[in-house]
């Protein structure tokens, strides 16, 4: 049987900020540019795979009781994404870029908990490795 | 959930509005009232809910019905419920261990019983979301 797991023990650093105390949701994209390479008797499309990106999203928790990750999170800034999908003990995997942040966006329902939606654009390659 | 439990006699117990309407300052109880209790009084329970489970910090999400309970008359229970309705809907309990950030009334009770002995009881409350994290 696989090892599945569930995201029960992420961790989540954004320039060495531990953000996955409150989380609910972390989900990564790694995406290519697609160059329409169809031409002359093709019967069928035919691609290229251009150039290589990815992004981040997150949602955690507000707290009432401090603005630490709030005032942490500057829109346009920069700083290296780390990610543990199942925890860091030793031996799980870990993955690695660097980011920058497109968007930090506050939900506040009145009938349920205050929410912040995270962005980022990953600037380099993920690299991966272990805890 | 004992703490939970706790709080809300606590806080229903300090209700001078409340209880000044009851049989007794201690006429509020917890899941059921003793047997011959002199009504009229307040009886609260846990009737739904537990662990939201959506974050690594544990949070509850629980519904309690609270229901006053008087052999006068609906009017007679209805105004105890409003002293209760006061002392909860949208306040702070002090629950020990957790912090609560939620508490509103959701749904209305109102029904009547006949005894053995034809006495007719009268039963008027409403069920509270509570919400409590760690």
């Amino acid at each position: 049987m696989a090892n599945e797991y569930s995201g029960k023990n992420l961790v989540v650093k954004y320039g060495g900020t531990v953000l996955s105390g409150d989380f609910r949701e972390f989900r990564t994209t790694e995406t290519a540019d697609m160059i329409d390479a169809t031409a002359g008797a093709d019967t069928r499309k035919n691609w290229l795979g251009g150039l290589v990106g990815g992004e981040a999203s997150m949602t955690i928790l507000d707290a009432s009781d401090g603005t630490a990750n709030w005032n942490t999170l500057v829109p346009g800034g920069s700083g290296t994404l780390q990610w543990y999908p199942a925890g860091t003990t030793a031996g799980t995997p870990s993955y690695t870029a660097n980011s920058v942040l497109v968007s930090k966006d506050r939900s506040v329902p009145y009938n349920d908990v205050v929410s912040i939606d995270l962005r980022w654009n990953l600037t380099t390659a993920v690299t991966q490795g272990t805890a | 959930m004992n703490a939970l439990d706790s709080a809300l006699y606590s806080t229903l117990s300090a209700g001078t509005a409340l209880t000044s309407q009851l049989a007794g300052t201690t006429s509020i109880y917890h899941g059921v009232a003793p047997r011959g209790s002199t009504l009229p009084y307040v009886v609260f329970n846990q009737s739904a809910g537990g662990d939201a489970n959506d974050t690594p910090r544990r949070r509850k999400d629980l519904v309690y019905t609270v229901q006053a309970v008087s052999s006068t008359s609906y009017k007679s229970a209805g105004l105890i419920d409003a002293a209760v309705d006061d002392l909860l809907h949208g306040q702070t309990l002090t629950v020990s261990g957790w912090t609560n950030f939620w508490t509103m009334r959701e749904q209305d009770i109102e029904y009547s019983e006949t005894t053995d002995a034809g006495q007719i009881i009268y039963h008027v409350g409403g069920m509270y979301r509570i919400r409590l994290v760690s």
